[in-house]
């Protein structure tokens, strides 16, 4: 749908003006640490970048639950699990990164074996397991179902990362903000800073997953299409059987050009239909649209 | 793709032997998983081993001093403000606290810049003979999850004189 | 400034970049296919047999 397309680049555009902002704040405005001096600056990318990843896969979670419960079963669900999983692996692989570049300078070391740090490489580990798992060829909705499975038991390492700095000794620091008391302990604008770069990764996240879960669909179709062809082609075959017994039978033999045949895009319009109503590529006629340029 | 060139038209044809393009994504995707499972199996070994117990206080340390021999772990405290001295080349004397407890440490590693009075540290090492100072090579810094920002002129919390050079790594 | 926070920034705005660029070029390409992969077969809706080997006449996942 138009509204849904143009609702996406708007979320692209806000988090790119969050991001540039939180850039700007967080290298140029904010006051170094008095502890840390300016390497404080990494706070207002890497705690932000793990939320999303936290972000990432309890949506992942929440789309896998609801896929296997039979009454909310539905492929477009197993296409968000996918979609926002993948990005999830991204934003754990930036905080893995970006928290290892923060650690050499302050703990004094790349990594370290601490519970916070092995768990958060062990999720990133069973989330890469869980989109291997995806891509294994079959069924798609065998696929759906045993990749629901998967994130199911991915999940379970979440909390574990989340709350292993209580649970264990570890060298990371507690969350900078505690989910259990709400509390956040950072001082004046290094604080607005931070939680502007949590707004602007969580609208970047959406943007993200957006356009994963478009590309997802268009795979999607063209997944289906040979099933779909074959359908349309029988449907056709009957057709031209039926024109050419009325003497009409040169019509049928006339579109050798995709966007000059109607059928063709009401074909197409079928299967987008069959895949999700609420998608559609860039309006209604969007697929012989893009055929004809 | 794959699935419209495998899975699906093997539903409903019967089994048909699988296109080559089929068969190497399948050994493709076996290889992943064996890399993944063989990370995943590792990272749950270092997690029930290293991260279970990434540390003992140092009063945990001196209480299992006996059984703890001069086998190396790692140890916890924060950093008692004026024992900090240069002793050698790449030899420095500090002690740490938990609570009550002190225990003495002997280091060979430059202590990393933000390595201050007051600071947490984790500590990679060994007991000495069967004194109770610990020999250290690793020096980790355990920041608070607090921050607060530099003033000019306010010092930092943890670093108010105490009646010994605060600035007893100067030179260093 | 150190090089590390210059370092870590331009790690994740820059793994942020290649990835969402990345994106966008994997949906263009899949939707720039779609149409072809729509129509490749359509002559053999003419010819007396479809496409030898054709994965098109499988069963899909919204064929009842």
């Amino acid at each position: 749908m138009r509204n849904t397309s143009l609702l996406l680049r708007a979320t692209g555009l806000l988090a790119v003006a969050g991001l540039g902002a939180t850039v700007w704040l967080g290298i140029w405005v904010t006051p170094p640490d008095e502890h840390m001096g300016n390497l404080v600056r990494l706070l207002y990318i890497h705690p932000p970048a793990a939320w999303v990843a936290f972000l990432a896969y309890g949506v992942a979670f929440l789309a896998s639950l609801l896929y296997l419960w039979p009454r909310t079963r539905d492929l477009r669900l197993d296409r968000v699990a996918g979609a926002s999983a993948e990005v999830g692996v991204v934003f754990t692989a930036l905080t893995l990164l970006s928290g290892s570049i923060w650690g050499r300078p302050t703990w004094g070391t790349w990594w370290t074996w601490d519970p916070l740090l092995t768990t958060t490489a062990l999720l990133f580990v069973l989330y890469l397991g869980y989109l291997a798992l995806r891509s294994v060829p079959g069924d798609p909705v065998v696929r759906a179902r045993r990749s629901a499975i998967g994130a199911l038991i991915a999940f379970i390492d979440v909390p574990i990362v989340y709350f292993s700095v209580d649970w264990w000794r570890s060298l990371h620091q507690p969350p900078t903000v505690d989910l259990a008391t709400r509390q956040m302990y950072v001082h004046g604008s290094m604080a607005w800073t931070m939680l502007l770069g949590f707004v602007a990764m969580t609208l970047l996240y959406c943007w993200l997953v957006g356009h994963r879960y478009r590309l997802a669909t268009l795979v999607a179709i063209a997944e289906s299409e040979g099933a779909e062809v074959a359908l349309a082609e029988r449907r056709a075959e009957a057709r031209s059987d039926r024109l050419v017994g009325a003497g009409l039978g040169r019509l049928a033999d006339v579109p050798s050009s995709p966007a000059l045949e109607p059928a063709g895009a009401a074909r197409a319009e079928t299967m987008v239909e069959t895949l999700g109503s609420e998608w559609r590529p860039e309006g209604g006629a969007g697929l012989a649209g893009s055929s004809a340029s | 793709m794959t699935t419209a060139e495998t899975g699906a038209p093997a539903r409903a044809q019967g089994r048909r032997p699988p296109t080559p393009k089929a068969r190497r994504t399948r050994r493709r995707l076996a290889v992943a998983g064996t890399v993944l499972a063989c990370a995943a199996g590792f990272l749950l070994y270092k997690a029930l081993t290293s991260a279970f117990v990434y540390f003992k206080t140092a009063a945990q340390a001196v209480a299992d001093r006996a059984a703890l021999g001069d086998s190396t772990f790692q140890i916890e405290g924060t950093v008692v403000p004026c024992t900090l001295r240069r002793v050698g080349a790449d030899s420095y004397d500090f002690s740490i606290a938990s609570g009550p407890v002190r225990v003495a440490v002997r280091d060979s590693e430059t202590p990393p810049s933000l390595f201050q009075p007051n600071i947490g540290v984790v500590l990679g090492g060994h007991f000495v003979g069967s004194s109770e100072v610990f020999s250290s090579s690793v020096i980790y810094i355990k920041h608070s999850n607090q921050y607060v920002a530099a003033h000019p002129g306010r010092l930092a919390r943890g670093t108010e004189p105490t009646g010994c050079s605060a600035a007893s790594l100067a030179g260093t | 400034m150190s090089g590390y926070i210059e370092a870590g920034y331009a790690v994740v705005l820059g793994g942020l970049t290649v990835y969402g660029t990345l994106l966008v070029a994997r949906e263009r390409s899949a939707r720039r296919r779609l149409p072809e992969a729509l129509w490749r077969r359509r002559p053999a809706s003419h010819g007396a047999e479809p496409a030898a080997g054709s994965p098109g006449d499988g069963t899909g996942p919204t064929e009842p």
